[in-house]
């Protein structure tokens, strides 16, 4: 299945990305896919920081969701806003 | 209502589109600006979760439309290239009697200031939240 990923402020220069399409095992959950992205190199131990959000398909979660084809996750830094 | 945009926006057409006929006794509106910082003469760009800012913020407004007895709800916030002393954000609320609209526009700006998906980049750096503001925010949580 795949899903869209989205990297915003310091964690998109940071990751050098901002959105990729990325194809995943059906029935994955949350966990699975951070632990797939972290693996691949130093800097993406960021996505397990306790400051970095992560929302899918446009809500916060803490928790492990499964994930399902053509979902929106997104990972971000606190918000500064305002 | 809640609008994200690019465009400045006036003040008074915002105070005006809170009236609402001879019901609205008190009308409290905050508006954020962007300060005179020595290092920071380009002002900052703005940027933000196009969908997720949207349903933050409408959950914002419900939670203050659920919380006090309110009339009408307004929030504008801009993204991209701001200036030194340009407005970044209006909060405005109108109801019946000043309580509930003081409290209920301070209680916007504090959720939106810690939950609604914008950040702040100055020239090359982004900015870092601050935890006074989450402590602000936290205060409404046990109210």
């Amino acid at each position: 299945m795949k899903i869209s990923l989205l990297y915003f402020a310091k964690l998109g220069d940071e990751l050098g990305s901002t959105r990729e399409n990325l194809e995943i095992q059906d029935g994955s959950t949350l966990t699975e896919l951070i632990d797939s992205l972290v693996s691949r190199g130093e800097n993406w131990q960021v996505l397990r920081h306790l400051s970095t959000n992560c929302a899918v398909n446009q809500d916060i979660t803490k928790d492990n969701p499964v994930l399902h084809d053509g979902d929106e996750v997104a990972f971000f830094p606190p918000v500064t806003g305002g | 209502m809640i609008t994200i945009q690019e465009n400045d926006f006036s003040v008074e057409n915002e105070y005006n589109s809170l009236i609402k006929n001879g019901d609205s006794g008190a009308i409290a509106i905050f508006v954020g600006r962007v300060r005179d910082f020595p290092n920071s003469k380009s002002g900052f760009l703005l940027q933000h979760y196009a969908g997720m800012t949207e349903k933050v913020l409408a959950h914002i407004e419900s939670a203050a439309h659920s919380r006090w007895q309110l009339l009408e709800t307004r929030i504008i916030h801009r993204v991209g290239q701001l200036a030194v002393n340009d407005q970044i954000v209006f909060v405005g609320v109108s109801s019946a009697h000043r309580k509930q609209a003081f409290a209920a526009c301070e209680f916007m700006i504090d959720i939106l200031k810690t939950e609604a998906p914008f950040w702040k980049k100055e020239g090359d750096a982004w900015v870092d939240a601050k935890t006074e503001d989450s402590k602000i925010a936290e205060r409404w949580m046990t109210k």
